[in-house]
């Protein structure tokens, strides 16, 4: 599967191989925003391809979609208007309306590839989804037990009382 | 602006940065484009939300979400809105201790910076101060009663943070935060 940063012949290539022994081929500017991918090529160069052991070849196809849409943001062409930040976030938006299984796969292989945006877009994302939800929805949905004791609850219900009104 | 009242406005932006140790959400997290709209109420909201945007009309479900690491928990905590994070508050303990921890706010600061909310302090009741969050265009009644400022008037804030002077006879100066309940009293440099 190959990913086009950009038309540039010249810039460098790099391979990456999902959990699935799937390969992947992008501009080394898309591998770029994930600062695990910079790192590496950076230790290894661009001839051996990179295993990406911990992530599926459908999630690495949508994060390296993130990376080369986002990587082509950054670029500037004579012929083009420049992408504008509005269509950048709702290009974003669109992005992360998947499936919270996606999502939750999403979250991981950014956190693992350390790609920052990515991972504040998905994070963003999750807090507006769990944000109008009650202590007793969210502990359900993050399997989180509920260590208060009684008192302490009623303390901390007490102080945050405002923040229920 | 009423004479039996105090008014003034928690600045979210420049100072942020410097005073982030102990202002914690004092702001709110609100996010830019309106994203950050605080709902009515907990159980209302939920419905209302799925409704109007796209990427929460899907529910997550304990069964993956359960074992999400608590690094990434954190890095979620940190861009909910600010009421919204106050109750987030009341799920564990340590959530409930989160805006004290430094890999907390390290990521708060990559959260851009919310609209300044708007605090006024009544001269007849001392135990409340009132917050105007913009975002929301709601206003919340807080506890103010960790702090005793009858001797003292609000004269500045940045931050989350609010300045206090005291009217006696040796000018005197505190820090306190609305949200963490923190003050420091500060030293004369004289």
């Amino acid at each position: 599967m190959h990913f086009q940063g950009s038309p540039n012949m010249a810039e460098k290539r790099v391979k990456l191989i999902s959990s699935d022994n799937d390969e992947f081929e992008v501009d080394e500017a898309v591998a770029f925003e994930s600062e695990t991918l910079r790192n590496m090529i950076q230790d290894t160069g661009t001839n051996v391809p990179i295993s990406i052991p911990n992530v599926s070849s459908d999630i690495l196809a949508k994060v390296l979609e993130y990376c080369s849409y986002h990587a082509e943001t950054m670029e500037t062409h004579d012929d083009k208007p420049p992408i504008t930040d509005a269509q950048i976030r709702e290009w974003d938006a669109d992005f992360v309306d998947v499936h919270p299984a996606t999502l939750y796969s999403l979250i991981l292989a950014a956190n693992y590839l350390n790609i920052k945006n990515l991972l504040d877009l998905i994070c963003q994302a999750v807090a507006n989804n769990i944000r109008g939800k009650t202590a007793v929805e969210i502990r359900k949905i993050l399997h989180i037990q509920d260590d208060f004791t009684y008192e302490e609850e009623m303390e901390i219900r007490r102080e945050t009382k405002w923040a229920f009104d | 602006m009423s004479s039996t009242s105090q008014e003034l406005y928690l600045e979210g932006s420049s100072h942020r940065r410097t005073s982030i140790g102990d202002s914690q959400a004092a702001a709110g997290l609100v996010s830019e484009d309106g994203k950050g709209e605080e709902e009515d109420g907990a159980a209302a909201g939920t419905t209302q939300m799925e409704a109007e945007q796209g990427d929460s009309a899907t529910q997550l479900d304990g069964g993956l979400w359960g074992s999400l690491p608590e690094d990434l928990q954190d890095r979620i905590l940190a861009w909910l809105p600010f009421p919204a994070f106050a109750r987030a508050c009341t799920v564990c303990k340590r959530w409930n201790s989160v805006m004290y921890s430094h890999s907390f706010l390290e990521m708060y600061r990559r959260v851009p910076s919310p609209e300044p909310c708007f605090l006024m302090f009544e001269a007849k009741d001392r135990s409340m101060c009132s917050v105007y969050n913009p975002a929301s265009n709601r206003w919340h009644r807080i506890p103010f009663t960790f702090f005793h400022y009858e001797t003292k008037f609000p004269c500045a804030a940045a931050g989350g943070l609010l300045c206090f002077c005291g009217v006696s006879a040796y000018p005197s100066l505190s820090v306190c935060n609305p949200v963490t309940r923190r003050y420091h009293f500060l030293q004369p440099c004289f």
